[in-house]
């Protein structure tokens, strides 16, 4: 799954340390999700919807595979 | 104390643990290894392995979130396989049958399972790690 964490994180000027203390998760998540290794459960992408104010949708982007 | 202090002290412990334990393995094994005989005190440069292993891993596990939890749970079903070929493996090279080439006691074996475990499982994360 696609996503825009690093255009948001940067655009609210946070770094991936702080995004990872505000989400309560390692650096090393915040790393592999900007990356597009990792697809977060639907909890923690709740949590970075909401941190970001937006929707989920504008966050991550959902292809068919 | 932050979490990222917590994850580093960590990280420096296993990694000053790690460092310790293998430089003691490798000095206490490398006669026995090279006169062929089995080493007894092997399980030492095993848990240094395994500390440096843990040293790497540290950042990723640490602050327990969902990523950690998915590498372990991994790992854990890769090592469940790893044992059981560890023991068939076991079985047959200590065998009266025709592939038993070594001859271990009870101890020895035990030491050999004791070694891969304490490798795989730490050894499957770093995998997991790099791939999620």
């Amino acid at each position: 799954m696609k996503n825009n964490i690093k255009e948001i994180r940067v655009k609210h000027q946070l770094t991936q340390d702080d995004l990872a203390e505000r989400l309560e998760v390692s650096r090393q998540t915040i790393i592999s999700l900007e990356k597009e290794r990792y697809n977060p459960s639907i909890t923690l992408a709740f949590k970075i919807a909401r941190l970001f104010r937006c929707q989920i949708e504008d966050v991550f982007i959902y292809e068919e595979e | 104390m932050t979490k990222q202090t917590k994850t580093n002290r960590n990280r420096y412990l296993y990694l000053s643990l790690g460092v310790l334990l293998t430089i003691e393995g490798i000095y206490l094994n490398y006669e026995a290894i090279l006169n062929g005989d089995f080493p007894d005190t092997i399980m030492l440069l095993a848990l240094g392995v395994n500390q440096l292993l843990l040293a790497y891993l540290a950042p990723h596990l640490f602050p327990k979130d969902e990523r950690a939890k998915e590498i372990f749970g991994k790992s854990m079903t890769i090592n469940y396989f790893v044992l059981f070929a560890s023991i068939t493996v076991l079985i047959l090279a200590t065998g009266s049958g025709s592939f038993g080439f070594v001859t271990l006691d009870a101890t020895q074996a035990l030491i050999v399972l004791f070694c891969i475990m304490v490798i795989a499982i730490p050894g499957t994360m770093v995998f997991y790690s790099k791939i999620l």
